[in-house]
């Protein structure tokens, strides 16, 4: 009894120094401005308002709604890549702490790609704000939404595992891995319609595992179909796949980056 | 210069000569092959004649041509060499450039019978290698033979497995409906089709089909017959490569037929598919072949206009405009209210601040007191001690008395607190200093990268026994810092092996995690839940941290203002308001700040130590480490040295120093 309520205290102390780690990069990120926080809602909006007056008149054709499609895409796209960009570097910053502190090195990982699903859940407001705006149907599949989020939190928890490692031993992978978010944007579809692009880039976009997730955000929440088990399958495939293989990769690496770092 | 141009010269000499080259191996060794017939109309249970004209550049040698007609409605009488499988042969050995044939069929049956050429080899005669010629066939027949066609029946079940009396050329599946068979108009259109109409031939999936079109040209039909004979009319959407059903209503009082709007292959400016879906928009065509865009609502049917798109598209922008605004109001609001709120709390805070000097002075003096109140629960051990005055010599004999009542009071524990056994450490040290892919790549090719093991510890062995408080020295570059992480377990041993009850083990540094931009009650719960404080602890010690620091008037002012000062007096009250851990590791801490820190430090350091913790130390002042410590551990070079009393331990430390 006793050790069970020790571990539950310790449990409770971890979520508590995780939280307090979060709400440092949170007020970090907008530690100069005044807005702050109000900006996680506002700038979806406004990109997505200069996208959709860009882009729906040369897809009118073949998107209904255009800026829901781009605002499921971008929302679900901007978590993914600012949670690895960010936590790419969290070993690295933090390495006063990493030697001196009885925390475990996934905590600073973690934080990191928690700040990013926090400012998830401030863009979810003006997502809210904005199927209410036009007029999108309600529909029980809506409630499929959030696995597409916590699939998603899965893998690019796996990924920022491998960039940490990586980063610490290569500081060019940041720039690398810039250009290859670059790449990988363009090949999901966010905003433009699949059917659009020749059946090379077809296979290529259906084969991007981020795309999954936007198709089947978009599935549940703009067609209110659930979808295929293809997309079930490789949404939860390469969540759980990609999570195991980066923390495998971190575990085996740590000690290597404490000697490193 | 002049290199430079020397190249561009060639290169674009030997891309020219490239297109040359091409093009003339196109034209040389052609046999064109024409079909020619006297009369395209002719009638049935007639013989007609075809000719076959091989026309060549070079002359032709050995050839084989076969020639395809149209078996239903045709008989081949003769004129070629041979007849195959439906075809005719003709083969041979040529002379000169030109090769004539007469063909003679008799018609059969009425309708279209097409002959045409197919699967030539012509070779090049005369020469030693036998080359090939290329073929360019010229053109085909096609004859109108009046009166019956009765064959259709037969060549529709032959080709399609259906007995249908119109030509047919193709087999389209239709989802809900089945199989249906796509007319062939080049020959024959429907009497439904009563509009005004043209015909023309376009792509459809693999095969040219010939559509029926409206005199725009904006829209295809096909006539599709199921299997019982009926017709259907269908449009064909090119982008989509489908066929949509039309539907026969009356539109605005005219009979008209009604399709999707896709069939439409450009649509006006202003059509958005979401207009399209939201008010069924479709395609409508009447009985002039006139199209337009008509809306369906409440089963009226109504023109689509411009300004309908028009005004959709406005209502839509108007939305993306509306956000932009609320936007830019927002942010307005928001600095405003913040340039006010922070206005009023200047003056408020200026005010405060007068107030509370008067009393600041007071409370620097009360913290001392405070502090010695916490150790409440151990509270035998402490009143033996006194607060410790200066002086060391006082303080060796006062604290080994005590230790020895300490260890009277209790059992001997045999099993030390701390128990490091053969530990090695060694780093991999890379020769070269690569600090990105590039120059590792450079170095490992240039085999410049080698590694040589550094050994920061080697071998070493100690014990600490409870309530010990053992100090490490050693110079600089010893393996202190390395074996203290050891211990504390962020860094693995290579060899050997440490044992220590982790749980119980709290390390005091100093600063860790502290961030500037934070305000410092911010940073008291970080750096609190980073050390392993829970947020209720925190909470109930909050106001003893503040008060140690002396920092009441600052607690919500960024930490990036701070002198150095403020901040380690912030750090070592946040780092030792809790209980003594029962294994204490120091890194460092007590050689910080200013004198009166120093002492105030010392002093709450000593609290912690004769609380009864095991003490594991590093520091660099003699004086310090004589003052307190028990036993002492002399790490040179990562080699253990000595092991031993303080003073022995650091006299033997002095004179090495003093040899140097």
């Amino acid at each position: 009894m006793n050790r069970k309520r020790r571990k539950r205290e310790e449990r409770q102390q971890y979520i508590f120094a995780l939280k307090q780690l979060v709400s440092r990069e949170i007020k970090r990120k907008y530690a100069r401005s005044y807005l702050g926080i109000v900006w996680s809602v506002l700038n979806p909006l406004l990109t997505m308002a200069v996208m959709s007056m860009i882009f729906s008149t040369i897809f009118k054709r073949s998107i209904e709604n255009f800026p829901i499609y781009y605002l499921t895409g971008t929302i679900l796209w901007s978590f993914f890549s600012q949670s690895t960009d960010a936590a790419m570097t969290a070993l690295v910053d933090n390495k006063n702490l990493l030697l001196k502190v009885k925390l475990t090195k996934q905590t600073f990982i973690l934080s990191r790609v928690l700040t990013a699903l926090t400012n998830l859940g401030y863009t979810m407001v003006a997502y809210t704000f904005m199927l209410i705006v036009f007029r999108v149907k309600i529909s029980v599949t809506m409630l499929l939404f959030p696995l597409a989020i916590i699939f998603l939190l899965l893998f690019s928890t796996g990924i920022s595992y491998m960039l940490s490692i990586a980063y610490v031993f290569f500081g060019d992978i940041k720039y690398l891995y810039s250009v290859v978010l670059t790449i990988w944007m363009y090949m999901s579809a966010i905003f433009y319609p699949v059917d659009s692009v020749t059946p090379v880039m077809q296979s290529i976009v259906s084969a991007n595992p981020l795309y999954s997730y936007i198709q089947f955000a978009r599935e549940c929440v703009m067609y209110q179909k659930v979808p295929d088990g293809i997309v079930w399958l490789k949404m939860i495939g390469w969540g759980l796949g990609m999570f195991f293989a980066g923390y495998y990769i971190f575990k085996r690496k740590e000690n290597s980056v404490m000697q490193k770092v | 210069m002049k290199k430079i141009w020397l190249c561009i010269i060639c290169f674009i000499l030997i891309m020219c000569g490239g297109l040359v080259h091409m093009d003339i191996n196109a034209l040389a060794d052609t046999t064109v092959i024409t079909l020619e017939t006297n009369e395209y109309e002719v009638n049935n249970n007639e013989e007609i004649v075809v000719t076959i004209y091989l026309n060549s550049d070079v002359n032709i040698g050995a050839y084989h041509t076969e020639v395809k007609y149209d078996t239903y409605r045709l008989e081949y009488v003769g004129g070629g060499d041979n007849l195959v499988d439906g075809k005719v042969i003709l083969e041979g050995n040529g002379y000169g450039k030109d090769i004539v044939y007469k063909l003679t069929f008799k018609t059969v049956s009425g309708g279209v019978a097409k002959i045409s050429c197919v699967n030539g080899d012509i070779r090049i005669g005369g020469s030693a290698d036998n080359k090939k010629q290329n073929i360019s066939v010229a053109s085909e027949l096609m004859l109108n033979i009046a009166g019956e066609d009765t064959a259709i029946s037969k060549e529709n079940k032959d080709i399609f497995g259906i007995d249908a009396s119109v030509p047919l050329c193709g087999v389209v599946d239709i989802d809900g409906v089945g199989r249906y068979y796509i007319i062939d108009h080049s020959e024959f259109i429907p009497d439904e089709a009563v509009w005004s109409y043209d015909t023309i031939k376009d792509k459809y999936g693999d095969a040219t089909y010939t559509f029926i079109t409206n005199k725009e040209r904006n829209v295809k039909i096909l006539y599709l017959m199921d299997s019982d004979g009926g017709y259907h009319m269908y449009a064909y959407a090119k982008e989509m490569q489908a066929l949509y059903p039309c539907l026969e209503k009356v539109v605005e009082g005219q009979n008209s037929y009604v399709m999707s709007s896709n069939v439409c292959t450009s649509w006006p400016e202003d059509l958005t598919l979401d207009y399209v879906k939201k008010n069924n928009v479709c395609y409508v065509m009447n009985q002039n072949g006139e199209c337009g865009f008509y809306k369906y609502v409440d089963d009226e049917f109504a023109k689509w206009s411009e300004e309908d798109g028009k005004a959709f598209l406005d209502g839509q922008m108007k939305i993306f405009y509306y956000i932009l605004m609320a936007a830019v109001v927002v942010i307005i609001v928001v600095i405003a209210s913040v340039f006010i709120v922070n206005y009023n709390s200047n003056e408020a805070k200026n005010e405060r601040n007068k107030r509370r000097s008067k009393n600041a002075n007071k409370s620097s003096d009360n913290s001392d007191i405070e502090f010695i109140d916490i150790d409440e629960t151990d509270k035998v051990k402490t009143r033996h001690l006194n607060v410790i005055p200066e002086g060391s010599d006082k303080v060796k004999s006062g604290r080994s008395e005590t230790i020895s009542e300490i260890e009277e009071d209790e059992k001997p524990k045999e099993r030390p607190v701390i128990s490091v056994r053969n530990v090695t450490m060694k780093f991999r040290v890379s020769t070269s200093d690569a600090s990105g892919i590039k120059e590792y790549f450079i170095q490992k090719i240039k085999k410049q990268v080698t590694y040589r093991e550094f050994l920061a510890l080697d071998n070493v062995s100690f014990d600490v026994f409870k309530g010990e408080i053992v100090g490490i020295i050693g110079t600089n570059g010893s393996g202190k810092s390395t074996l203290l992480r050891i211990v504390s377990g962020a860094l693995g041993p290579t060899e050997g092996r440490v044992r220590v009850n982790r749980k119980k083990l709290q390390i005091l540094t100093l600063g860790t995690g502290f961030d500037m931009e934070l305000t410092a009650r911010e940073n008291i719960y970080l750096n609190g839940a980073i050390i392993g404080y829970t947020q209720e602890f925190i909470d109930e010690n909050f106001d003893r941290i503040v008060e140690f620091a002396e920092l009441q008037d600052f607690v919500d002012e960024k930490v990036k203002n701070f002198s150095s000062g403020m901040v380690s007096r912030l750090g070592f009250a946040i780092a030792t308001i809790g209980e003594a851990a029962e294994i204490l590791i120091l890194d460092e801490v007590l050689s910080v700040g200013d004198e009166f820190f120093r002492k105030k430090s010392l002093k709450r350091v000593k609290e912690m130590i004769h609380g009864g913790s095991t003490v594991l130390m590093v520091s660099h002042g003699m004086g310090t480490i004589l003052e307190n410590c028990t036993k002492v551990v002399w790490i040179e070079k990562g080699k253990l040295r000595m092991v031993g009393e303080p003073k022995v331990v650091c006299d033997e430390y002095q004179k090495l120093y003093d040899e140097k």
